[in-house]
């Protein structure tokens, strides 16, 4: 499998830079200007990018310590009481997580969703009413039956439903913020796009897309991307084998944009996976990628695209222009 | 260099004891906030240094690789002291964001962060503290030097320092 490398480490003249930023950031004294030079800054090559990401990633580590007011030892784990750091500081936010959203982290401790998958697997699950859920990797669901409703909570991830009908007991499909009435069909709905945008695409019949902005019956062929504050983003016709290439472990970009591959790659990709800088998220893809292979569709995405994949450790790849 | 490693390790690491022995138990104390942990923290580096011996192969500066092993060994009771907060996920974890997208991610980092805790009490009183304040109490640096008594530059060169060893020994156990 062909890759690029680059060393573990950016050198440690640039990684001082970016501590030196770091630090001047968070003094509680600088605003939007330093912040938009720093991310110029590290914006000049990967090896800034690298070397910006290790101070970071440090900055946000520590913010779990405390330390014992009265022997002044510091020790692991934050104390649960007192203003928040952020409020004081306002300081940069950690790491940007492409795709996978913070549900994951509950998972092992309670029983979070009816139904999960974990990276890399998919799941077919028959529902009460002999309806199918099909889960993508990371995803999972909340099933509520009851005599006059079949409800699912999509909690994180995507699925594919397919319904059967029954007039007496509506189906839908609740996420966040937005509400999908079937209307004895078969859909998509996709929970793991960037900016916590949602997106439904039907293959069979029609639903209704109900959120607090918008209400709109969408039809066989159809998708439909609604952004996180309700309103209709998108809108445009998807075939069904796009809609469903996934689980047969392809994923098919038509003038997709790259944040969004990256975000369904994510699922099946262990580690994050972060594209830097808006140029770079916005690339428009056109291709037929294997989810199974994430690194090496990554590679296959960069020979097609003005773009650069630098591993930067076991759980970090950076995208950035070539 | 009066530094180098002897011909008989185990002559070494004997000699070691007896000179380094009571720096090395401070040093431990220090990292891991305790006289009775230091000496266990150093018991488990001599293991590591008697196990090591028996591999073979040189060690360059032995006086400074007695001390990161020792550092090494402070990290591992301090895994050990804290083992229930390195497993434990707590719904605040949920909006960190940074944390990693599933639970070898988040130990992961966890560890990190124990690591980070030990380095930390390394560093010298001023210097800690001036990091501790910012970053973990959210004080801006011109607080800090009134609190201290001391420049804002002065502030700003302490938590660099704090970060740039935090960074140097992160990467140099990364690198084992």
């Amino acid at each position: 499998m062909p890759e690029t490398r680059q060393p573990r480490y950016a050198p440690r003249e640039l990684s001082d830079e970016a501590i030196a930023w770091i630090v001047r950031l968070n003094s509680g004294d600088s605003g939007e200007e330093e912040r938009g030079a720093f991310t110029q800054w590290r914006g000049q090559s990967g090896a800034h990018e690298q070397a910006a990401r290790e101070a970071e990633a440090l900055w946000d580590d520590a913010s779990d310590l405390h330390c014992n007011p009265r022997s002044g030892f510091i020790q692991p784990g934050r104390k649960r009481s007192g203003p928040s750091r952020r409020a004081v500081l306002g300081g940069l936010t950690g790491l940007a997580c492409a795709g996978a959203g913070a549900w994951t982290f509950a998972r092992t401790r309670a029983p979070l969703g009816d139904h999960m998958t974990g990276l890399g697997e998919t799941r077919s699950i028959e529902l009460a009413d002999g309806s199918r859920a099909t889960l993508n990797a990371m995803t999972a669901i909340d099933v509520d039956y009851a005599v006059d409703h079949r409800r699912v909570s999509l909690l994180g991830g995507q699925a594919y439903f397919e319904v059967g009908a029954d007039l007496s007991r509506p189906f839908s499909v609740r996420t966040g913020h937005i509400e999908v009435q079937a209307l004895g069909t078969a859909f998509d709905v996709d929970m793991s796009l960037p900016d916590r945008d949602i997106a439904v695409a039907v293959t069979e019949h029609q639903v209704r897309v109900t959120s607090d902005r918008a209400s709109l019956l969408l039809s066989e062929g159809e998708r439909a991307v609604i952004a996180r504050d309700g309103s209709l983003k998108s809108r445009e016709p998807q075939a069904a084998a796009t809609t469903t290439a996934w689980r047969t472990g392809r994923y098919i970009a038509e003038e997709r944009r790259l944040d969004e591959v990256l975000a369904a790659l994510s699922a099946y990709h262990p580690g994050w996976i972060v594209a830097n800088g808006e140029a770079v998220k916005a690339l428009r893809v056109n291709a037929v990628l294997d989810l199974r292979q994430p690194a090496a569709s990554l590679e296959a995405l960069a020979v097609g695209l003005p773009i650069q994949v630098l591993r930067a450790s076991k759980y970090l790849t950076i995208i950035t222009s070539a | 260099m009066k530094d180098t490693m002897p011909a008989d390790f185990d002559t070494w690491l004997v000699d070691l004891f007896k000179r380094q022995h009571q720096e090395l138990v401070r040093f431990a104390a220090r990292l891991v906030g305790g006289r009775d942990g230091g000496e266990e923290v150093v018991q488990n580096a001599y293991l590591r240094l008697a196990h090591r011996s028996r591999q073979g192969g040189a060690i360059e500066h032995p006086k400074a690789y007695a001390f990161s092993v020792a550092r090494r060994a402070a990290f591992d009771f301090t895994a050990e002291r804290n083992r229930e907060w390195l497993h434990r996920v707590d719904f605040e974890d949920a909006d960190v964001g940074a944390a990693g997208t599933d639970p070898t991610q988040l130990l992961d980092r966890r560890q990190r962060i124990l690591r980070l805790a030990v380095v930390l009490n390394e560093l010298p009183g001023a210097c800690q503290k001036a990091f501790i304040l910012n970053k973990i109490e959210g004080h801006p640096h011109r607080e800090i030097a009134r609190r201290l008594g001391i420049s804002v530059s002065m502030v700003e060169k302490h938590i660099m320092r704090a970060m740039i060893h935090c960074r140097d020994t992160m990467r140099d156990d990364d690198a084992l």
